[in-house]
């Protein structure tokens, strides 16, 4: 498996070669950092595999497509000392803009790059070439088109031998999209709790007697967690029997194929989520949300920026202003409905400077895995130069308890430029969320204590009162 | 032998095994049926068939209909 690098590394860390900490399962291809590079040390068998792989037709074509990392041998490297028995090559990646998990991705992205990992393997087949591993944190993103990071998986064919991926994929892509799309439960809770994927037997579970006449269900999952169960203590050759048995690539391409059509046949209809029809209803009249976005897009030009961030993008309709002027804008929201929609929409618009994800700040990505390490916190990956929070600071303070002045020194610490939104106690959707708790609840929550917290963080540069008052926007920047 | 990094797990390995004989079965079974219905005569032979859909690309679309009639398979199985 490998990492995803790091976009925000410090200038301290990045001077040194420093070996990627969530890169230490496959011994034969490491990935490291040395100033700001993305590198990758490669075994002997690496190395052979690297080779095989370079002079094959289908990854040429498939770094061409945009669907693999741009990757070349270089030798202008020292690599770290963590590295056993040195390296026989040394390989340099493309970055990817932002480092993104499966546990952020709404059903249609992690279906997606479950089919951009099976169109790998059923072309790299075809030459003599496969890919040793299946996770689903080897696809990485420019903004909504899926591309696949890890050079190390791919190594030639091992003759004989059935696929060792299948049951990562099966845990890593499959059963995440069979638990949403048959039980309409999502995933991105349980991969973010269990980094490994979801067990066929555990998956077996929750199937009724309805659905094991579902596709796939039968053979991926009930038989999958029966045979797991009967030989999980066995010390049979099983690989030598198979190839004793005949086993040909033909068979693997065959599920391959099989797979493919499985996945693409699932799918996943959000019932009424809270949000889905926000955009449609927002609290502005036509002219209010003209002004609102002549706001925004008069912030977005004020200069250039890196990295923005949309929090509580929605629609992505604000993120689209902020990528007329920032490198890449991640557009985040905590109800996975609709940033499966805004996906659906940017990948059909072909859009490679935006990416979607499903996160909820009042509870976003820790960091996991081994040594906590692995996976990295949100802003770990990538912070903002400018950040946008319309239309979201009510949930965050009236729904989610986080206190406005904790919010705001949040953003504060991140070091953003601040597009911010106010809806006042009389804005009926404030109003609507504050009904729901005892009366005078949230009393940090108004307008003038929230200015006061806001000018103590930030340098407010620009305000505009919008829907009669009950609606202010803040253009700020970090003190 | 090739270890992976990862374990591939014994259960999943003989799966594929499975999915693979189900795989063969469904092609085998595809050819019985096709000499099924060529016994029956509901079906050319796939030679004959070949050499029809040939003769078509290069027959003028006035003789096609007469040969779309005749080589019209009966259904798919």
């Amino acid at each position: 498996m490998s990492p995803p690098e790091n976009p925000d590394l410090n200038a301290a860390e990045a001077a040194a070669p420093r070996l990627e900490p969530g890169s230490f399962r496959d011994w034969d291809s490491r990935v490291f950092y040395d100033d700001g590079r993305i590198l990758r040390a490669l075994s002997e068998t690496g190395a052979r595999d690297w080779e095989a792989v370079a002079r094959s037709r289908f990854f040429g074509e498939s770094v061409a497509a945009g669907q693999v990392v741009e990757t070349r041998e270089v030798d202008d490297v020292v690599v770290p000392e963590g590295v056993a028995g040195g390296a026989a090559a040394v390989l340099e990646h493309e970055r990817v803009p932002f480092v993104s998990y499966p546990y952020e991705w709404p059903f249609a992205m992690l279906r997606d790059a479950a089919l951009l990992q099976l169109d790998l393997l059923g072309r790299a087949l075809r030459e003599d070439l496969t890919l040793k591993d299946a996770s689903s944190y080897n696809v990485q993103w420019r903004g909504a088109q899926p591309i696949f990071i890890d050079i190390g998986s791919f190594e030639r064919l091992p003759e004989g031998e059935p696929w060792q991926g299948y049951r990562q994929f099966c845990l890593l892509f499959l059963n995440p999209l069979l638990l949403q799309a048959y039980k309409g439960v999502p995933f991105q809770p349980w991969l973010r709790g269990s980094l490994g994927g979801i067990a066929p037997g555990d998956l077996r579970r929750l199937m009724s007697f309805r659905d094991r006449f579902r596709r796939g269900v039968m053979t991926h999952v009930i038989l999958h967690a029966r045979l797991e169960r009967k030989h999980e203590e066995s010390a049979r050759d099983v690989r030598g029997e198979l190839r004793k048995a005949g086993f040909r690539k033909e068979l693997i391409a065959a599920n391959v194929r099989r797979l493919e059509k499985l996945v693409r046949s699932l799918d996943w209809a959000p019932g009424g989520s809270e949000w889905s029809d926000y955009g449609a209803t927002t609290s502005y009249d036509d002219e209010g949300a003209r002004r609102k976005e002549a706001f925004v897009r008069q912030a977005v030009h004020s200069r250039s920026w890196g990295l923005a961030w949309d929090v509580g993008c929605n629609e992505a309709r604000f993120s689209r202003i902020a990528a007329e002027n920032a490198r890449y804008v991640v557009a985040l929201d905590g109800d996975a409905a609709v940033v499966d929609r805004a996906y659906r929409e940017l990948a059909s618009e072909g859009r490679t400077d935006i990416l979607p994800l499903v996160a909820d700040v009042t509870d976003p990505s820790p960091a996991l895995g081994w040594a906590g390490l692995e996976r990295q916190t949100l802003a770990g990956r990538g912070r903002p130069e400018l950040t946008l929070c319309l239309a979201v600071i009510h949930h965050v303070a009236i729904s989610g308890n986080v206190p406005v002045p904790e919010f705001l020194s949040w953003l504060r610490d991140l070091g953003t430029a601040l597009v911010i939104e106010f809806p006042t106690r009389e804005d009926p959707r404030a109003a609507a969320l504050l009904a729901r708790k005892r009366p005078g609840a949230h009393p940090d929550y108004d307008r003038e204590p929230f200015e006061r917290a806001l000018a103590e963080r930030f340098e407010v540069e620009r305000t505009e009162e919008l829907a009669g008052g009950t609606r202010i926007l803040y253009f700020a920047r970090p003190r | 032998m090739n270890l992976a990094y990862i374990d591939p797990g014994s259960g999943s390995l003989i799966l594929q095994m499975i999915l693979g004989g189900l795989a063969a079965a469904a092609v085998f079974m595809k050819l019985f049926w096709h000499r099924l219905m060529v016994f029956l005569r509901i079906r050319k032979p796939y030679e004959a068939e070949r050499a029809s859909e040939s003769a078509e690309s290069e027959t003028p679309a006035v003789e096609r209909r007469s040969f779309e009639r005749a080589g019209e398979p009966a259904g798919k199985p």
